[in-house]
C-alpha cells in the first residue's frame, strides 16, 4: 500500500509514456498503411478509369459499326467485317459454353507447371 | 513536494495530449474506410436497402476497394490490355462471366468480375518459349518430355473452369486440351532451382517466362482473387499474343488505333 503511495507519480509517468509510445507508434503505422493503400488503390483506380473509357469508346465504335452496316464505304466495310468477326467469335464462345461443366467430368491430368 | 506537483501537472497534461492524439489517431484510421465506402456510388454495401437493384446500364468498372495490386511499382498497364478489357465489357464478350486479361509481354494478369469491376492485378510466370499456339499433343506429355520450343502459353480466348488434376487436387484449367492451368507458384525444389519466387518478385517482366506453359501467380493472389472470382462458374481468359496480331487472337476486337483510323477513313469518305 505504502509502495503504491510512494510511487504513484512514477507509475503515472510510466503509464503516460507507455500510452504515448503506443499511440504514436500506432499513428505512424496507420499513416504508413494508409499511404500504401492509397498508392495501391490509386493505380487500381486509374486502371478502372481507363477501362471505363475504353469500354465507352468500344461501345461507340460498335454502335457506329452497326448503323453503318449497310453502307458500301471502306470504313463501313471494315466495320461489317468486324461485326461479322464478332458474331462468329460469339457463336464460337456460345458453342463451348458447356465446357465449364464438362471440365468436371474430364479425366484428371497434370497441368504444365 | 514541489517536484511531485510538477510531475503530476506534466503527467496530467501528457495524459490529456495522449488521449487527444489517440482520438485523432482513431479518427484518421477510420476516415479512409468511410471515404472508401462513399467512392463507389453504386455500391450496394453503402445502401441501407439491399433489395433495391442497382439501376445501371453503363459498365460498372469502379474498382473493388480491396482489390490487390501486386504488380511492381511503376510498371505500367499497356493500352492494349485496357482496350481489350474495354471491348470485352462493351460487347459483353465475357457472357456474364468473370474474366481475366493476361499480357504476356508485361507478364501481368488483370482480373475483372462479371460486371467488369477490377478485382486485382498481379505479375505472372508464363511459358518459357515464345509463341502463341500449342504443339500437337503437348498436353499429354510429361513435363520433362516437352521440348523447350513447345513450352508456350497459348494466346487467345479461353473458357476456363475448375476440374480435377492428376494429383487429386482441383485446378483452374485455362485450356484443358493443352493442359494449361493457372495455379499458385509451386514450392517444389525444381521451382526453387528455377528461382520462380525471385522471378515473380522481380520488377522486370523479361525473367517471368519460365514455366512449361502454365500460368503461375503468388499463392496470396491465387487465394484472394483467382480462386475467389472463378471458383463458382469459371470465367473467360484473354491471353494476349507474343507474335500473332491481337485481331487474329480475338476475332472482332478492334484496338483503339484501328478505331481511330477507321473513323478517319470514314470522315474522308463522307
Amino acid at each position: 500500500m505504502s509502495f503504491l503511495k510512494k510511487h504513484t507519480a512514477s507509475l503515472r509517468v510510466a503509464a503516460v509514456i507507455a500510452l504515448g509510445a503506443v499511440t504514436f507508434t500506432g499513428c505512424a503505422t496507420n499513416s504508413y498503411v494508409d499511404e500504401k493503400i492509397a498508392a495501391v488503390n490509386s493505380r487500381i483506380d486509374q486502371v478502372a478509369a481507363r477501362v471505363a473509357t475504353a469500354a465507352q469508346r468500344a461501345e461507340a465504335a460498335n454502335s457506329a459499326a452497326a448503323s453503318a452496316a449497310s453502307s458500301a464505304s471502306a470504313a463501313n466495310t471494315a466495320a461489317q467485317a468486324a461485326a461479322t468477326d464478332a458474331r462468329t467469335a460469339n457463336q464460337r464462345l456460345d458453342q463451348i459454353g458447356g465446357r465449364v461443366d464438362t471440365l468436371e467430368k474430364t479425366p484428371a491430368k497434370k497441368p504444365r507447371g | 513536494m514541489h517536484g511531485a506537483c510538477v510531475i503530476r501537472t506534466v503527467s496530467k497534461n501528457l495524459l490529456g495530449s495522449a488521449l487527444t492524439a489517440l482520438t485523432i489517431a482513431f479518427a484518421t484510421a477510420s476516415a479512409p474506410a468511410a471515404v472508401a465506402q462513399s467512392v463507389p456510388a453504386k455500391s450496394s454495401a453503402a445502401k441501407p436497402s439491399p433489395a433495391k437493384p442497382a439501376a445501371t446500364t453503363a459498365p460498372e468498372t469502379a474498382p473493388d476497394q480491396k482489390a490487390p495490386d501486386e504488380v511492381a511499382p511503376g510498371q505500367p498497364v499497356s493500352d492494349l490490355v485496357i482496350d481489350l478489357a474495354g471491348w470485352v465489357i462493351a460487347t459483353q464478350d465475357n457472357r456474364g462471366l468473370p474474366f481475366a486479361v493476361i499480357d504476356k509481354a508485361a507478364a501481368q494478369i488483370l482480373i475483372f468480375d462479371a460486371a467488369g469491376k477490377v478485382k486485382g492485378m498481379a505479375p505472372v510466370l508464363l511459358g518459357s518459349a515464345v509463341g502463341d499456339t500449342s504443339a500437337e499433343g503437348v498436353g499429354d506429355r510429361e513435363l520433362k518430355d516437352i521440348p523447350m520450343a513447345d513450352r508456350t502459353t497459348p494466346a487467345g480466348r479461353f473458357l476456363a473452369g475448375y476440374g480435377p488434376a492428376a494429383d487429386g487436387e482441383r485446378v483452374l484449367w485455362v485450356d484443358y486440351a493443352t493442359s494449361v492451368s493457372i495455379h499458385p507458384m509451386p514450392t517444389t525444389s525444381a521451382s526453387k532451382k528455377e528461382k520462380r519466387k525471385e522471378r515473380l518478385a522481380s520488377p522486370k517482366p523479361d525473367d517471368n517466362h519460365i514455366t512449361h506453359g502454365c500460368i503461375n501467380v503468388s499463392s496470396t493472389f491465387y487465394k484472394k482473387v483467382v480462386s475467389t472470382v472463378f471458383k463458382k462458374k469459371g470465367g473467360v481468359f484473354y491471353v494476349l499474343p507474343d507474335t500473332m496480331s491481337p485481331q487474329d487472337a480475338f476475332p472482332g476486337f478492334v484496338p483503339t488505333d484501328r478505331i481511330a483510323s477507321a473513323a478517319a477513313v470514314g470522315a474522308q469518305t463522307r
